[in-house]
């Protein structure tokens, strides 16, 4: 499928039943799928597949950077395998994905190299197929480091790390429509408290609200970390922001003092709940974005993950569909935690589960009875020697215990460092729409 | 019956107040010169209740960018005449979509044509008749002939006067060859769907609906899916360009 004429796809179904029924009506969604642009269709059923974006190693298997898919349905023969490889050639840093607003195409990330990897996931969700590259991300951006890939209608939001002039932490926002052309670039704030610097980005469009969070630039994360962490002035180069942005008009509401580096951006988009969350990866800390009474919005400090003196490194967070719990991630003790967030300003830690030697990504499925886990950080950030554990591990989650699912280790599997996981499905009309009626439509005009 | 009951609600969406604002003289495509009146100046007037953050922003605070091109095709129009679908996408604002007759998913394709409505009435109440246009292009080339089409373009006019109506062209294409390329050109994803036992088409268009904000120079200047499409939005962003305009011209 050729990205520019990819939009129909004529496809065989198993019965004519569907006759005069035209598009089903679907029902109203309670959360997102792990951390979904609100814009882009979702597996609320038993994901088939899932994603890993890998990061090559020299000396493992071909050496290059790879999209790796894994049979996870449980009623497959190749249930819990790797069951194909697409190789980009060469390494980058492979890090982040999203898929775009139908689900069609994956945009994958290389925070070094800059370029942009497009794979279509439709065509043959099984095996995604590079179509496209886009190679002068840095020219036409001014923006260094592809991190967060979020679907918005028709396009694709891009949210750097770093910057074409001095690998630093001054970072921005770039748009692109769905078929790899540039749009436009919006710089970080610098001003009224900004410090530039960028991270994730997530939407919340019944409240026209964006939250972004502040990371480092090209000069700290290429950098190998038990050197940046004797370096002074390095460690100074952390985003110490987050900012709430009007999202139609693509412009700062309000700056936040959120020390230590804010890291994955989440909303809960539980109807009625419209509450964003954050944690801090120096600093440990969690973070919570509500409005007052007066519809202006305010930052909560809610809580403290492990003990911050010996920096666990909160990394991946992850909510569940009620958005009354929330997987956290720290990366250097290898745990994973569970936090109640019935009460998002008092939200309590529940349960720990020591996952690995190291552990990053966490993605629950929809309905969070399975919980899956990727252990890459950055090429240069990650454990050396034997703890450098590479795997993806699913678990099966009752509430109370994760229980050991599958797992592949992807050094002797020979892919390469496992960093970002996404669902799919091998028929894409099974996906449903995060928000589908009609009452919810008013949202915007009631606020 | 294909127009829905909840045309009232979107109405009653519709109606909700919009964004303060100064008092406006302005030009809008093709050279057509709208003088004030107290129902024009309104249309910028009208208050939202929206709280900062929680809303929308000021018409004419922010800047709508270009995404792309709408590229040079030809369409069917309601008399079985082949038109450029310029005629449809320049010389004045034009809010698109995608569609077929027989969607009956009422978070698609009628939701929209709701919208469009609430947007129609709004338009036609401030006497803002000419600064925009509708358009709808079918899915559906072998059942939606320009036959249907004209039934539809006549059932949308309402019961507004001649001389204050907005434009509603429905436009189809001669076959499904002739529309690929042309929704490709948008970015709409459709999937057509194929009866195993025949290998005929069914009535089934399975599309995550988008509408598009295109400028007087068809230019596409804002795309919305069906999930968060308002009217509120659509005439917000509308007065966005129309201020743009305005300012190009002073």
């Amino acid at each position: 499928m050729k990205l520019k004429e990819s939009v129909v796809a004529i496809r065989k179904i198993s019965q004519v039943a569907l006759l005069g029924m035209g598009m089903m009506t679907l029902p109203l969604a309670n959360a997102d799928e792990s951390s979904c642009s609100p814009f882009t269709p979702l597996v609320k059923g038993q994901e088939d597949f899932v994603y890993v974006w890998t990061l090559g190693v020299k000396g493992i298997g071909d050496e290059s950077d790879k999209l790796v898919t894994v049979d996870v349905n449980p009623k497959s023969k190749a249930y819990g395998k790797v069951i194909a490889k697409t190789s980009v050639g060469g390494r980058g840093e492979a890090h982040h994905m999203g898929f775009t607003d139908d689900r069609k195409f994956m945009w994958a990330g290389a925070l070094d190299s800059n370029k942009i990897f497009i794979f279509d996931v439709a065509t043959n969700p099984a095996k995604p197929k590079l179509v496209k590259t886009i190679n002068n991300f840095v020219p036409k951006t001014g923006l260094v480091g592809p991190h967060t890939f979020y679907a918005t209608p028709g396009r694709m939001v891009v949210a750097a790390l770093s910057n074409a002039k001095d690998h630093g932490g001054q970072t921005g926002l770039a748009v692109y429509t769905n078929a790899g052309e540039y749009v436009a670039t919006y710089p970080m704030p610098t001003t009224n408290g900004g410090d530039g610097f960028g991270y994730d980005v997530a939407i919340n469009p019944n409240k026209n609200a964006m939250l972004t969070t502040a990371f480092t630039g090209w000069n700290n994360y290429m950098a190998d970390l038990g050197k940046l962490v004797k370096d002074p002035e390095a460690m100074k180069q952390f985003g110490n922001t987050t900012v709430m942005w009007d999202y139609k008009s693509m412009k700062p509401l309000k700056i936040f003092n959120t020390p230590g580096a804010a890291l994955e951006a989440r909303w809960s988009f539980k109807p009625g709940d419209n509450w964003a969350v954050t944690t801090t990866a120096l600093t440990s800390n969690i973070f919570v974005y509500k409005q007052d009474d007066k519809g202006e919005w305010q930052q909560h400090k809610v809580g403290t993950i492990g003990d911050p003196a010996k920096i666990p490194l909160p990394v991946d967070i992850a909510l569940i569909p009620d958005g009354k719990g929330m997987w956290i991630n720290t990366f250097m003790d290898g745990t994973t935690r569970f936090w109640d967030m019935t009460d998002p300003l008092n939200p309590k830690e529940t349960y720990t589960k020591k996952i690995g030697s190291q552990v990053n990504m966490v993605s629950p499925s929809f309905d969070g009875t399975r919980v899956y886990y990727t252990t890459s950080l950055l090429g240069n950030w990650d454990m050396k020697g034997k703890a450098d554990e590479q795997f993806l591990k699913m678990y099966h989650w009752d509430g109370k215990e994760l229980k050991p699912g599958f797992e592949i280790d992807f050094y002797k599997e020979k892919l390469g460092r496992a960093h970002h996981m996404k669902f799919q499905v091998r028929d894409l009309k099974t996906l449903q729409p995060l928000q589908a009626t009609v009452e919810s439509k008013t949202k915007v005009a009631s606020n | 019956m294909w127009l829905p009951s909840r045309f009232v609600f979107i109405l009653a969406v519709s109606l909700l107040g919009l964004a303060t604002f100064s008092s406006v003289w302005f030009l809008a495509g093709c050279g057509e010169i709208f003088s004030p009146n107290d129902q024009t100046e309104s249309f910028f007037h009208e208050t939202t209740n929206a709280k900062p953050g929680s809303g929308l922003p000021k018409p004419g605070t922010y800047k709508l960018e270009r995404i792309f091109q709408v590229p040079a095709y030809q369409v069917l129009d309601s008399k079985g005449e082949v038109q450029s679908l310029s005629k449809y996408t320049q010389g004045k604002l034009t809010l698109l979509t995608f569609f077929y007759q027989r969607c009956s998913d009422v978070n698609g394709c009628p939701y929209a044509i709701g919208v469009f409505h609430s947007v129609k009435d709004k338009l036609e109440k401030h006497k803002m008749s000419q600064a925009v246009r509708l358009v709808n292009i079918s899915f559906d080339p072998e059942r939606d002939t320009p036959v249907m089409m004209a039934g539809l373009e006549k059932q949308m006019k309402g019961t507004s006067q001649p001389e204050n109506r907005v434009e509603w062209n429905f436009v189809t294409t001669p076959s499904v060859n002739h529309l690929l390329p042309l929704i490709d050109a948008f970015g709409q994803n459709v999937d057509i769907e194929l009866d195993p036992k025949t290998g005929d088409q069914t009535l089934t268009y399975q599309h995550v609906l988008k509408v598009f904000l295109i400028d007087e120079k068809g230019s596409v200047r804002e795309i919305y899916s069906t999930s968060y499409l308002d009217a509120e939005i659509l005439l917000n962003d509308i007065k966005t360009l129309l201020l743009e305009q305005k300012d190009i011209l002073n």
